[in-house]
């Protein structure tokens, strides 16, 4: 606890450490020449991703190049985050020259640095600070980007392009590489080829553009230029005599300081030099060799197989040619065995200062019989032109233990690929014929669909509303609950066929109207009830004589006639829907 | 009386729309032999005059042969990919797409679909949409009609899980009904149909970017004023005339 304790007093007093915002800047001279560059530094300290000082103020100077970098320091347990804008100034004339305060907001607040006087005198002062001495990188973030900001000096462009090839006087079919180097003293943002890029009397193989390229520093003629390798070539002549790789035109996209976010960018068009390769022809013994240096590898068959397995052999040939074209050694059918064709995959490998690369063959084998089967030894042959002499390579010989019994109804040949099939031509699919209907009339977007979709919704809600709502309506009110047993009533005598349902039906009417149980109803009570409601003799006179012929029609043999149960049928009705509101 | 007029109307609706399917099928027939006869620009026609009544995967794969057969590879391509619009993945679709392609100036590497993408495509070709419909449809009802059990009572397991299932199948088909309406209404497939220039912004004003060639299968991503914000590529955008374009 006591410790946890230290461990959290200690975090707080670090928070309360953490160092404020600072905004300053500096110089690397005070005197400089006109030929010289100033490095000048904005440094943010305790600021997260702060955004590029203003430095338009700076009028005597023309900025060059910019960069940004960023450090982390750690002191006695304070930590620190730096950011460095370093700008690398021109002067514009000699004098004492000015640099005004730098300016920038950080949260809602104008900052500035301190301003600067800088002489500058002609030529160079020799070497300045340390920092002085690095020259801006091509590939250097431009931050100093300001498109309404005109620079009027204009720059000298010094910017060429050259070739080299690796050898000048090479074998037919040996490899030569071939290197387009861009040699400049300005900043290039782009490079893209114009011409295009076939070399002629040449195998040729182009090396993938790198995503980023790096350049190296040279002297040439006493200057220092920046020399980037930007297309590279592995080339394998094909005939002999004096070949020409012609000279390919590029386009550069010159960065330039003095342009403004309005003009269009500048680009210049480059070629290097043609260069001639003096190619011998091959010695006779050589002739339809590859030429290069290999190395020949079989991977070894290992266990016990079925002897009716296909086996696939790999085959691979490793080493610096011309791997587009280098020929796989086959393997001869043996009455033991049936060799089918190998599929071949070609492999490229760029990280060499020569073109290198494998060739692996697949090679499926089916066999006939069981027991040991012996594949013999693949021989190649190539043409090694730094030791002037044929090699031939040789596999160790393959050994295969099979085991079972042959199948004799099995083809394997059929599962194997024919190279037999050649390629004449091609053209379009043919046209297509069958049953056509508009795809474009779609069901959802009908009325039916929206009517279907939503009726079962209404279905449904008006279900619960009835059960919810409407059924515990109708138990609570007596009116519509008496209303409700006269309508059952009256729809069930219209479905009457017997004149004795009658009696029934009075019964269960007054049991419901009046709660009376069926033993206290006689003809007595009837007339003594409807007439306390004020029910007219007459309709109580009807209504006990139908129910008393009810009655006894189920004991008389005379059966009334459809006429007369339905005339009694209406005139109860009449009855009933006269009586029923007097009883309610 | 209603119910016999009612009954004429809808024999009348049928007969009509029977005569009308049939008399399409006669016209695709004729097109299709004036095409095999080598009579393209006969069958053009009629193709042509049948994309005006209906709309179908096969008529326009044949409106983009015989276009194809007359060496207008930009036509050809337009009605190849309204053809793979309505069914995606048809390999002959995709053969005479790729073909048109190398008869093309503008030339980008082909859209590979992934394994996700394909499987959607292939949902799309098993389920088309008006089969979906029907299926939300019965499903919708099928929840209904569990909830109908349940509401009068009829509260047995069996129905609970009924529902939750039928639930489930409705909310799934319903959500993939809505991403295929909206699939179908978003029409962002053009293909370029005059050699045109790409600018920086709607208005002849702006900085010409790229220039491109008829046949140029690009995805809109704006309009705006008769003008299209387009998308070739990841590098290859612009704007241009909403003119010289045909959306698919």
């Amino acid at each position: 606890m006591r410790r946890r304790t230290i461990l959290w007093l200690s975090l707080l007093s670090l928070l309360a450490a953490a160092p404020e915002f600072e905004f300053r800047a500096s110089i690397n001279a005070d005197k400089i020449g006109l030929d010289d560059l100033l490095v000048y530094t904005v440094t943010f300290r305790g600021a997260e991703k702060p955004q590029p000082p203003d430095v338009s103020a700076i009028q005597d100077f023309r900025i060059v190049q910019s960069s940004r970098s960023s450090e982390f320091r750690f002191v006695n347990g304070i930590s620190s985050h730096y950011t460095h804008f370093e700008y690398f100034l021109r002067p514009l004339k000699t004098g004492t020259l000015s640099i005004p305060p730098a300016t920038c907001i950080y949260e809602k607040q104008t900052h500035q640095s301190e301003a600067f006087q800088i002489e500058v005198v002609e030529g160079s002062v020799g070497p300045l600070d340390r920092r002085s001495q690095r020259r801006p990188s091509v590939f250097d973030d431009d931050l100093t980007f300001q498109p309404f900001t005109r620079r009027n000096q204009a720059q000298e462009i010094d910017v060429k392009l050259q070739a080299e090839v690796s050898k000048e006087n090479v074998v037919v079919g040996e490899q030569i590489v071939y290197n387009i180097l861009l040699v400049t003293r300005n900043r290039i943002e782009s490079v893209n080829p114009v011409s295009g890029q076939t070399f002629p009397g040449f195998w040729s193989e182009w090396y993938p553009v790198p995503r980023s390229i790096d350049g190296e520093v040279r002297q040439i003629d006493g200057k220092q230029y920046h020399v980037y390798e930007i297309r590279k070539a592995a080339l394998y002549p094909r005939r002999a005599g004096k070949l020409t790789i012609p000279a390919f035109q590029f386009e550069l996209g010159l960065v330039d300081d003095t342009l403004s976010f309005f003009s269009t960018p500048r680009s210049l068009r480059r070629e290097p030099p043609e260069i001639h390769v003096t190619v011998d022809p091959l010695p006779a013994a050589a002739e339809g060799l590859p030429v290069g240096e290999f190395r020949l590898d079989m991977e070894p068959v290992r266990g016990n197989h079925d002897v009716n397995d296909i086996l696939t052999l790999v085959l691979r040939i490793r080493g610096r040619g011309n791997i587009k074209t280098l020929p796989v050694p086959e393997i001869e059918s043996h009455e033991a065995y049936e060799v089918f064709p190998a599929k071949i995959t070609r492999e490229y490998d760029f990280s060499a200062p020569l073109l290198s690369g494998t060739v692996m063959a697949e090679i499926p084998v089916s066999f006939k019989t069981a027991g040991t089967v012996e594949l013999p030894p693949v021989s190649f042959s190539y043409f090694n032109p730094d030791s002037r002499r044929v090699v031939t390579l040789s596999s160790d010989p393959v050994a295969i233990d099979l085991t079972g019994t042959k199948k004799e109804s099995q083809q394997p040949a059929l599962s194997v690929p024919k190279t037999e099939i050649i390629q004449t031509g091609d053209d379009i699919d043919f046209i297509k014929k069958g049953e056509i209907y508009d795809q474009n009339r779609f069901f959802h977007r009908s009325t039916f669909f929206g009517l279907l979709f939503l009726a079962p919704f209404l279905f449904n809600v008006l279900l619960l509303l009835k059960i919810r709502v409407w059924n515990p309506l109708m138990k609570q009110n007596r009116f519509l609950n008496h209303k409700k047993v006269l309508n059952q009533t009256v729809k069930r005598l219209r479905q009457v066929r017997d004149y004795g349902e009658i009696q029934r039906l009075l019964e269960e009417y007054l049991q419901k109207k009046t709660g009376l149980g069926l033993s206290e109803i006689s003809h007595r009570s009837i007339e003594e009830l409807l007439r306390k409601s004020a029910v007219s003799d007459y309709d109580i006179d009807a209504f006990i004589r139908i129910k008393s012929q009810s009655e006894s029609s189920r004991f008389s043999p005379h059966r009334p006639t459809r006429e007369a149960l339905n005339h009694d049928v209406n005139t109860l009705t009449a009855i009933l829907r006269r009586i029923d509101s007097r009883l309610s | 009386m209603k119910r016999i007029t009612l009954a004429l109307l809808l024999i009348g609706l049928f007969i009509c729309g029977t005569v009308s399917a049939a008399e399409s099928a006669r016209l695709f027939d004729e097109a299709n032999r004036l095409y095999e006869a080598g009579r393209y620009d006969r069958a053009l026609e009629l193709y042509t005059r049948l994309q005006k009544q209906l709309q179908h995967w096969r008529l326009f794969y044949n409106t983009g042969n015989a276009w194809y057969k007359k060496d207008d590879p930009v036509r050809a391509k337009i009605n190849y990919l309204r053809a793979a619009r309505l069914r995606p993945l048809q390999p002959s679709i995709e053969k005479n797409i790729r073909l048109v392609n190398a008869r093309l100036k503008d030339r980008l590497p082909p859209h590979r679909p992934d394994f996700l993408e394909r499987l959607a495509l292939r949902l799309e070709t098993l389920f088309p949409i008006n089969l979906l419909s029907v299926l939300f449809l019965l499903f919708v009802g099928s929840c209904h009609a569990t909830v109908f059990a349940l509401v009068r009572g009829r509260r047995h397991r069996l129905v609970w899980y009924l529902f939750i299932a039928f639930l489930c199948l409705s909310l799934l088909t319903g959500a993939y009904h809505l991403y295929r309406t909206d699939k179908i209404s978003t029409r962002d497939l053009a293909v370029v149909v005059a050699e045109i220039d790409l600018r920086s912004g709607p208005g002849e004003g702006n900085t010409v970017l790229f220039k491109v060639h008829p046949g140029l299968e690009v995805r809109i991503v704006e309009r705006s004023q008769g003008w299209a914000q387009v998308m070739a590529s990841s590098q290859i955008a612009g704007w241009m005339r909403l003119d010289d374009l045909e959306v698919i």
